[in-house]
């Protein structure tokens, strides 16, 4: 094994780590409350990861929380950049979920037809 | 479908032994039964640092932190946090001081102030598998050593970050690589010293357990730099699963080319053998550890010739310890002037610490050089649990000293510590309290080292049992003051004349308590009175008869029977010629009637009954 | 070989360069105490008695060599209180009673508590319980007495070739030993030499049949034996 092998391995590897670093540009936090669950949230948080992983996009870390009390837009789902307003989806659905990532997360255009809220980060 | 959680559950030894292999068992069960297994992997790390909250386990991407965890609350845990996202609160860090459960482990004072080089992967990788320490930066220091450095640049660059020994005596490390390149033989040794022996201290096993391929290739490096073909890691056979791991690193790295013959294909070969040590103290001297891999008897051989002239097997030997070589990787990734932006300007970079004794927060710790000893003890550790007072803090085990507290804003560095008496040491440190003796204290560890002592030179091997039969006098009421003057006479021989670190260093407990708490070794002396009411001689246990309900509980539980008295007639009574001092009745009294008396109205029997 | 320039009790010496400081002392005939060494075995630095002052800092001369320019200072107030302390420890780490010994005014360390002006032991004594081993048919090891010097052991494995004796144990547990630990009488690698009685400085290892004070050792016969061996 050459060097250049060894930084072969590490690009490989670093992807398994990448959830243990913290670092991340984009963060998307899908609810996964009682209400969220029955919505429909463990297909749209699976839509998300599914997708993420296949585009590669390393910077990018997908969390949940719990209730946020929005039951009547369940599965809500929160995206939040650094220094740029937190945008909050509802009604989401795994098709949705794939145009989220494509469209906002990666070319920077929020899609403004699921968006229910914006807030100050 | 990628992985969306990480769950690192902590299986350094401590938490072993809290049974967390258990709890990893419960998890993977519930994560398997809900269909997450393809979602959240678990991964088995080394030591997290604070053990004496174990089983630990920290959850990535949200780095929540939970301690106690039993495997009944894996269910739980699956549910409510994998699932639904909503981290169990009871078994989350709860911060003492701020009464308030914290979420994050950056937001945990214990973690907040410490600064990981070191441990940087400790707790965050999984040993037992060398992808992840490769996708930490692992080997690329190698790499660049074997590719871009020549050998005296690698030892330059060493030189300059100012790294000093971690073993404990602070030598520069540099130096010592200078010596062995410049040496002659056909063949030189790497050695790693892992013969970790200080009663409470287990920094280097946490590495060796946590992160076993920062010290391969740290080793692997100064091969290289100094020209040697063979190395060694001395680790005491009581270290099961450290060894463990480090077989299995070396059979990885020997595997992927990265030890063994023709290194990452450059030419360059060395590869590292496994030697277990019985468990001798001594054997951490080098020349003693030298003896004890080649075969002979674990005892120290005169210096010089040094080993890094004549060493193992007759030849040149480069010696470090585990925290030595667990820096080197990151220092020749990152530069000596990184490395010199860490801790002080005579001690740079960071010191691992194994905190114990009576300290809220007890475990692991890596901490830049510099910090007092205050912010170490009370902000990482979170000062002294039960509302009692500090008393003194205790580095460098059996061969450093006690300091008490109006030295606690000292800086902890090589130079400082010696000043007061202690010593840097490897990094154990055991805070006490009002409830620890200090004459008591200065025994348990003449104890250790006395039985430690490997027999070959005077003032150490008769010496150091000396010492320890005055000790036990004073502690039993039948001390004199002259054996106060005997005993720094001792010990002060003993640390002049004596062959080997161990005994020059041995009175060190004992001198260092005489100088600052000569007044409790007064008392044992002058009032027969041990103020910390540990030493059992000094101390009668006593009834008070107001307080009595006569519930008759201490006599049940007496293990001598030395309790009388008549249910619901108080007092009950102690027989002190019976009374063998176990403490059972104070802690079974549930109305604090039994005290604990020492140099007070137990005198006068106390000398009668001990005639 | 080269000479080497050193400053003794304050007197310029030349000596070949490896010498120890004990022997450049030696050959001024300056005194210098000694128990563990014995010339024509190797030195380990064992006993401590055989300090001295190098610089301010305190080494044993049997093992420490001598350095261009080395100020050696072989006696003084601190180095005769640090001796005469190592002493006492040594009498009191065993149970040394001279009046029944049959090394009694042939013995190095009582010599050198005369010689030392020790008048009393100021540590407390260890009253240790030993064996003693009488299992070999002309010799005795007497545990009591034996100061672990390692005298026996080197000239055993340096000298006669035997490797009979060994030390065991640690700290105040350590034993000469013969062989593995078994009785001395049941040694078969045992020459029956007696090299090990005439070097051990004391009475711990002695001929059968010797009565207090009658039992003389000759511990020069090492040097006369290497000195023929090496005419030959």
């Amino acid at each position: 094994m050459k060097l250049e092998d060894l930084r072969k391995i590490r690009e490989q590897a670093a992807k398994e780590l990448s959830l243990r670093s913290g670092k991340a540009r984009v963060k998307v936090i899908v609810g996964m409350g009682t209400s969220g669950i029955a919505a429909g949230a463990r297909d749209v948080l699976a839509a998300f990861v599914d997708e993420i992983s296949k585009r590669d996009l390393r910077d990018v870390m997908v969390t949940q929380t719990g209730e946020r009390g929005l039951s009547s837009s369940e599965p809500v789902v929160e995206v939040r950049e650094a220094d740029k307003p937190v945008i909050v989806y509802g009604d989401m659905t795994a098709e949705k979920a794939r145009r989220v990532v494509t469209e906002h997360i990666v070319n920077g255009n929020p899609v403004s037809e699921y968006t229910i809220e914006v807030r100050e980060g | 479908m990628t992985r969306r959680l990480d769950v690192l559950v902590c299986s350094g030894a401590a938490c072993v032994s809290s049974h967390s292999a258990a709890v990893r068992d419960a998890l993977s069960r519930e994560i398997d039964e809900n269909g997450l297994s393809n979602e959240i992997r678990i991964v088995e790390t080394g030591c997290m640092g604070p053990c004496e909250l174990g089983p630990v386990m920290l959850v990535y991407p949200d780095g929540a932190f939970y301690i106690h965890v039993k495997p009944e609350d894996a269910a739980e845990i699956v549910q409510e946090h994998f699932l639904k996202g909503r981290p169990v609160k009871r078994l989350l860090w709860e911060d003492p001081e701020a009464r308030r459960i914290v979420e994050g482990k950056k937001q945990i004072p214990f973690f907040a102030k410490q600064v990981k080089v070191v441990l940087r992967n400790c707790g965050r990788i999984d040993p037992e598998n060398i992808e992840e320490y490769i996708a930490a930066d692992g080997y690329e220091a190698l790499g660049k050593a074997l590719t871009q450095m020549a050998r005296n640049e690698v030892i330059q660059v060493i030189t300059d970050s100012g790294l000093r020994g971690r073993g404990g005596a602070g030598f520069p490390t540099g130096k010592k690589w200078q010596f062995v390149a410049s040496a002659t033989g056909e063949t030189k040794y790497v050695v790693c010293n892992g013969d970790e022996g200080d009663p409470g201290a287990f920094m280097d096993r946490s590495l060796l357990e946590g992160d076993p391929h920062t010290v391969i290739e740290g080793m692997t490096i100064a091969a290289y730099a100094v020209g040697a073909s063979r190395g060694y890691i001395y680790i005491r056979a009581e270290y099961p699963l450290a060894i463990k791991r480090l077989q299995i690193a070396l059979g990885q790295a020997r595997k992927m080319g990265l030890l063994g013959e023709n290194i990452l294909e450059t030419g360059f070969s060395f590869d590292i053998e496994v030697r277990m040590g019985a468990g001798a103290f001594v054997c951490g001297e080098e020349t003693a550890l030298i003896a004890s891999i080649e075969g002979e008897r674990g005892i120290a051989r005169v210096r010089p010739p040094y080993p890094a002239v004549r060493g193992l097997f007759g030849m040149p030997t480069l010696i470090n310890n585990v925290e030595t070589w667990g820096n080197i990787r990151h220092i020749v990734l990152n530069g000596a002037d990184w490395f010199r932006s860490i801790g002080t300007e005579r001690s740079p970079g960071t010191k691992v610490f194994a905190l114990s004794g009576k300290v809220k927060n007890t475990g692991l710790v890596e901490i830049p050089m510099g910090m007092t000893l205050r912010e170490l003890i009370f902000d990482i550790g979170g000062g002294i649990p039960n509302g009692k007072k500090f008393k003194a803090v205790q580095t460098g085990g059996p061969s450093g000293g006690c300091i008490p507290e109006k030295y606690l804003d000292t800086p902890i560095d090589y130079e400082s510590l010696k000043e007061l008496g202690a010593i840097m040491g490897s990094g154990g440190m055991i805070v006490m309290d009002e409830d620890n003796c200090m004459v008591n204290i200065a025994k348990f560890f003449l104890e250790f080292t006395s039985d430690e002592s490997c027999g070959q030179c005077v003032p150490c091997r008769t010496g150091l049992p000396r010492m320890l039969d005055i000790l036990k006098r004073i502690t039993s009421g039948n001390g004199t003051m002259d054996d106060l003057d005997l005993l720094q006479h001792l010990g002060e021989m003993i640390i002049e004349t004596s062959f080997c670190g161990l005994g020059k260093t041995a009175p060190n407990p004992v001198l260092s308590t005489l100088k600052y708490f000569e007044d409790e070794y007064r008392e044992h002396i002058e009032e027969k009175k041990c103020r910390a009411k540990v030493c059992t001689d000094l101390i009668a246990y006593r009834i008070d008869e107001d307080a009595c309900r006569a519930c008759g509980i201490c006599a049940v539980n007496c293990p001598v029977g030395a309790i009388t008295g008549e249910l619901g007639k108080p007092p009950y009574i102690i027989d002190e010629e019976a009374c063998i001092r176990c403490g059972t009745c104070l802690e079974v009294c549930p109305f604090g009637a039994v005290h604990v008396l020492s140099g007070e109205l137990c005198n006068q029997d106390k000398r009668e009954g001990s005639k | 070989m080269k000479e080497i320039l050193i400053r003794i009790d304050g007197k310029e010496v030349s000596a070949p360069a490896g010498s120890t400081i004990l022997e450049v002392a030696k050959q001024q005939g300056i005194p210098i105490p000694t128990l563990c060494h014995l010339d024509g075995l190797s030195d380990i630095g064992a006993c401590r008695m055989c300090i001295v002052d190098v610089g301010g800092k305190i080494v044993t001369s049997c093992t420490t060599k001598i350095a261009e320019g080395m100020e050696v200072i072989t006696n003084s107030d601190r180095l005769a209180e640090l001796r005469r302390l190592n002493l006492e420890l040594i009498f009191a780490e065993r149970n040394h009673v001279c009046s029944m010994c049959v090394s009694n005014n042939h013995c190095e360390l009582q010599d050198l508590a005369c010689d030392l002006g020790m008048q009393h032991v100021e540590v407390p004594y260890a009253y240790p319980r030993l064996s003693l081993d009488a299992s070999h048919p002309k010799f005795i090891i007497d545990q009591n007495r034996c100061i672990l010097c390692g005298r026996c052991v080197r000239v055993c494995a340096e000298v006669e070739g035997a490797h009979v004796w060994g030390i065991a144990g640690r700290g105040s547990e350590a034993r000469v030993i013969t062989e593995l630990g078994i009785d001395w009488g049941d040694a078969e690698m045992c020459t029956d030499c007696g090299k090990c009685v005439q070097v051990c400085p004391t009475g711990a290892i002695v001929e059968k049949g010797k009565a207090a004070a009658e039992m003389e050792k000759h511990p020069e016969l090492v040097t006369t034996l290497k000195e023929r061996r090496e005419n030959d």
